[in-house]
Protein backbone atom coordinates (compact mmCIF):
# COMPACT_ATOMS: atom_id res chain seq x y z
CA UNK A 1 0.00 0.00 0.00
CA UNK A 2 1.63 2.89 -0.90
CA UNK A 3 1.34 6.92 -0.14
CA UNK A 4 2.34 8.35 -3.48
CA UNK A 5 0.65 8.13 -7.23
CA UNK A 6 -2.51 8.03 -9.02
CA UNK A 7 -3.72 4.93 -6.91
CA UNK A 8 -1.56 5.29 -3.77
CA UNK A 9 -3.37 5.92 -0.84
CA UNK A 10 -3.36 9.36 -0.89
CA UNK A 11 -5.66 9.62 -3.03
CA UNK A 12 -8.29 7.96 -0.64
CA UNK A 13 -7.33 10.37 2.33
CA UNK A 14 -7.68 13.32 -0.61
CA UNK A 15 -11.32 12.26 -0.92
CA UNK A 16 -11.78 12.10 2.37
CA UNK A 17 -10.39 15.82 3.17
CA UNK A 18 -12.86 17.02 0.65
CA UNK A 19 -15.82 15.01 2.01
CA UNK A 20 -14.95 16.49 5.19
CA UNK A 21 -14.78 19.85 3.60
CA UNK A 22 -18.34 19.70 2.14
CA UNK A 23 -19.67 18.54 5.22
CA UNK A 24 -17.49 21.69 7.49
CA UNK A 25 -19.77 24.10 5.02
CA UNK A 26 -23.14 22.33 4.93
CA UNK A 27 -22.92 22.73 9.02
CA UNK A 28 -21.73 25.92 9.01
CA UNK A 29 -24.39 27.44 6.66
CA UNK A 30 -27.13 25.38 8.95
CA UNK A 31 -25.24 26.29 12.40
CA UNK A 32 -28.18 29.03 13.18
CA UNK A 33 -30.76 26.27 12.56
CA UNK A 34 -29.26 23.21 13.67
CA UNK A 35 -28.91 25.71 17.62
CA UNK A 36 -32.78 26.78 17.31
CA UNK A 37 -33.75 23.22 16.59
CA UNK A 38 -32.01 21.90 19.82
CA UNK A 39 -33.12 24.56 21.45
CA UNK A 40 -29.84 26.66 22.75
CA UNK A 41 -29.34 29.82 22.85
CA UNK A 42 -27.55 31.34 19.39
CA UNK A 43 -25.40 33.20 22.19
CA UNK A 44 -21.14 34.69 22.00
CA UNK A 45 -20.10 31.50 22.37
CA UNK A 46 -21.97 29.75 19.46
CA UNK A 47 -20.83 32.43 17.55
CA UNK A 48 -17.30 31.65 17.76
CA UNK A 49 -17.63 28.34 15.86
CA UNK A 50 -17.77 30.42 12.46
CA UNK A 51 -14.25 31.34 12.85
CA UNK A 52 -13.04 28.62 14.37
CA UNK A 53 -14.86 26.74 11.14
CA UNK A 54 -13.57 28.80 8.65
CA UNK A 55 -9.95 28.18 9.74
CA UNK A 56 -10.61 24.53 9.92
CA UNK A 57 -11.83 24.69 6.05
CA UNK A 58 -8.87 26.81 5.39
CA UNK A 59 -6.43 24.14 7.44
CA UNK A 60 -8.27 21.11 5.43
CA UNK A 61 -7.35 22.75 1.82
CA UNK A 62 -4.18 23.22 2.61
CA UNK A 63 -3.76 19.41 3.14
CA UNK A 64 -5.55 18.55 -0.02
CA UNK A 65 -3.06 20.78 -1.95
CA UNK A 66 -0.47 18.87 -0.43
CA UNK A 67 -1.89 15.56 -1.13
CA UNK A 68 -2.40 16.98 -4.61
CA UNK A 69 1.32 16.72 -4.73
CA UNK A 70 1.88 13.45 -3.47
CA UNK A 71 -0.48 12.19 -6.73
CA UNK A 72 1.83 13.56 -9.16
CA UNK A 73 4.90 12.01 -6.71
CA UNK A 74 6.76 14.82 -5.94
CA UNK A 75 6.02 15.07 -2.45
CA UNK A 76 9.55 17.54 -1.84
CA UNK A 77 8.88 20.94 -3.41
CA UNK A 78 8.87 24.24 -1.82
CA UNK A 79 4.97 25.20 -2.21
CA UNK A 80 4.24 22.19 0.24
CA UNK A 81 7.03 23.95 2.93
CA UNK A 82 4.30 26.99 2.45
CA UNK A 83 1.43 24.65 2.65
CA UNK A 84 3.02 23.51 5.53
CA UNK A 85 3.87 26.67 7.11
CA UNK A 86 0.03 28.23 6.69
CA UNK A 87 -1.36 25.27 8.30
CA UNK A 88 0.51 25.76 11.35
CA UNK A 89 -0.39 29.60 11.64
CA UNK A 90 -3.65 28.40 11.00
CA UNK A 91 -3.62 25.70 13.89
CA UNK A 92 -2.12 28.71 16.47
CA UNK A 93 -4.97 31.05 15.23
CA UNK A 94 -7.66 27.97 16.05
CA UNK A 95 -5.88 27.66 19.48
CA UNK A 96 -5.93 31.02 20.45
CA UNK A 97 -10.23 31.50 19.38
CA UNK A 98 -10.47 28.15 21.21
CA UNK A 99 -9.11 29.57 24.07
CA UNK A 100 -11.14 33.27 23.56
CA UNK A 101 -14.16 30.34 23.23
CA UNK A 102 -13.45 28.62 26.53
CA UNK A 103 -13.14 32.08 28.36
CA UNK A 104 -16.55 33.53 27.19
CA UNK A 105 -17.96 30.15 28.29
CA UNK A 106 -16.01 29.91 31.67
CA UNK A 107 -16.19 34.43 32.44
CA UNK A 108 -19.60 35.25 30.22
CA UNK A 109 -22.22 32.31 30.24
CA UNK A 110 -22.52 30.15 33.74
CA UNK A 111 -24.48 27.55 32.32
CA UNK A 112 -21.90 25.27 30.56
CA UNK A 113 -20.35 22.13 32.25
CA UNK A 114 -16.98 21.91 33.34
CA UNK A 115 -16.71 18.90 31.02
CA UNK A 116 -17.04 21.21 27.98
CA UNK A 117 -14.30 23.50 29.40
CA UNK A 118 -12.03 21.04 29.88
CA UNK A 119 -12.89 19.58 26.54
CA UNK A 120 -11.67 23.16 24.75
CA UNK A 121 -8.85 23.52 27.46
CA UNK A 122 -8.10 20.34 25.41
CA UNK A 123 -8.68 21.03 22.23
CA UNK A 124 -6.73 24.25 22.22
CA UNK A 125 -3.70 22.51 23.31
CA UNK A 126 -3.96 19.79 20.77
CA UNK A 127 -3.82 22.29 17.99
CA UNK A 128 -1.10 24.23 19.77
CA UNK A 129 1.08 20.94 19.39
CA UNK A 130 -0.35 20.36 15.72
CA UNK A 131 1.06 23.68 14.99
CA UNK A 132 4.10 22.96 16.44
CA UNK A 133 4.55 19.57 14.59
CA UNK A 134 3.73 21.37 11.61
CA UNK A 135 6.32 23.64 11.62
CA UNK A 136 9.28 20.29 12.72
CA UNK A 137 7.54 19.08 9.07
CA UNK A 138 7.86 21.75 7.29
CA UNK A 139 11.48 22.30 8.33
CA UNK A 140 12.02 18.62 7.48
CA UNK A 141 10.50 19.33 4.17
CA UNK A 142 12.97 22.22 3.79
CA UNK A 143 15.92 20.18 4.25
CA UNK A 144 14.26 16.98 2.24
CA UNK A 145 14.28 19.35 -1.12
CA UNK A 146 17.64 20.66 -0.36
CA UNK A 147 19.06 17.04 -0.42
CA UNK A 148 16.98 16.07 -3.26
CA UNK A 149 18.40 19.04 -5.49
CA UNK A 150 21.72 17.67 -4.74
CA UNK A 151 20.75 14.01 -5.74
CA UNK A 152 19.21 15.07 -8.63
CA UNK A 153 22.29 17.23 -9.94
CA UNK A 154 24.21 14.53 -9.47
CA UNK A 155 25.23 12.72 -12.39
CA UNK B 1 34.43 29.56 -10.44
CA UNK B 2 35.13 25.99 -8.84
CA UNK B 3 35.23 22.70 -11.00
CA UNK B 4 35.03 23.28 -14.36
CA UNK B 5 34.10 20.89 -16.51
CA UNK B 6 35.53 20.69 -20.06
CA UNK B 7 33.38 17.84 -21.53
CA UNK B 8 33.05 19.80 -24.80
CA UNK B 9 37.03 19.78 -25.81
CA UNK B 10 37.51 16.41 -25.10
CA UNK B 11 34.43 15.84 -27.11
CA UNK B 12 34.88 17.62 -30.09
CA UNK B 13 38.80 16.14 -30.18
CA UNK B 14 37.15 12.46 -30.11
CA UNK B 15 34.57 13.68 -32.50
CA UNK B 16 31.87 12.37 -30.66
CA UNK B 17 28.34 14.03 -30.28
CA UNK B 18 26.10 14.56 -27.16
CA UNK B 19 23.44 11.87 -28.10
CA UNK B 20 26.24 8.87 -28.60
CA UNK B 21 28.28 9.73 -25.56
CA UNK B 22 25.16 10.04 -23.28
CA UNK B 23 23.99 6.97 -24.95
CA UNK B 24 26.94 5.26 -23.74
CA UNK B 25 27.86 6.56 -20.52
CA UNK B 26 23.69 5.33 -19.80
CA UNK B 27 22.37 8.51 -18.68
CA UNK B 28 20.30 11.13 -20.13
CA UNK B 29 20.99 13.86 -23.37
CA UNK B 30 19.73 16.21 -20.10
CA UNK B 31 22.03 14.74 -17.58
CA UNK B 32 25.04 15.30 -20.21
CA UNK B 33 23.98 18.94 -20.83
CA UNK B 34 23.50 19.59 -17.16
CA UNK B 35 27.33 18.37 -16.59
CA UNK B 36 28.68 20.14 -19.67
CA UNK B 37 27.01 23.66 -18.63
CA UNK B 38 28.12 23.32 -14.92
CA UNK B 39 24.93 23.00 -13.11
CA UNK B 40 25.65 19.91 -12.08
CA UNK B 41 26.34 19.33 -8.05
CA UNK B 42 28.40 16.69 -7.99
CA UNK B 43 29.56 13.65 -10.36
CA UNK B 44 29.45 9.96 -9.34
CA UNK B 45 32.68 7.75 -10.08
CA UNK B 46 30.70 5.28 -12.16
CA UNK B 47 29.67 8.52 -14.42
CA UNK B 48 33.24 9.89 -14.63
CA UNK B 49 35.14 6.30 -15.28
CA UNK B 50 33.10 5.20 -18.41
CA UNK B 51 33.26 9.24 -19.50
CA UNK B 52 37.47 8.74 -19.32
CA UNK B 53 37.05 5.26 -20.74
CA UNK B 54 35.05 6.58 -23.97
CA UNK B 55 36.72 9.59 -24.57
CA UNK B 56 40.28 8.08 -23.98
CA UNK B 57 41.53 10.82 -21.15
CA UNK B 58 41.72 10.74 -17.43
CA UNK B 59 39.61 13.45 -15.13
CA UNK B 60 42.18 16.25 -15.02
CA UNK B 61 41.53 16.50 -18.84
CA UNK B 62 37.62 16.50 -18.24
CA UNK B 63 37.90 18.48 -14.94
CA UNK B 64 39.49 21.84 -14.46
CA UNK B 65 39.76 23.95 -10.97
CA UNK B 66 39.40 27.88 -11.32
CA UNK B 67 40.51 29.82 -7.83
CA UNK B 68 36.95 31.80 -7.06
CA UNK B 69 37.00 35.42 -7.24
CA UNK B 70 36.11 36.98 -3.92
CA UNK B 71 35.23 40.57 -4.55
Amino acid sequence: MHLNGEKGIGNILKIMLQVTNIILVILLLSLYYLVKLIGIHFNLFIIMIYPCGLCFMFLVNCFIKMFNSLKTNKPFVNENVLYMKKSMFTCFIISVLVIISLLIASCVYDYYSLQLKVALGFISILFFGVGIALYILSELFKEAILYKEENDLTI
Amino acid sequence: MGIIVNLDVMMAKRKISSQDLAEKIGITQANLSILKNNKGKAIRFKTLTKICELLECTPGDILEYRKEDKK
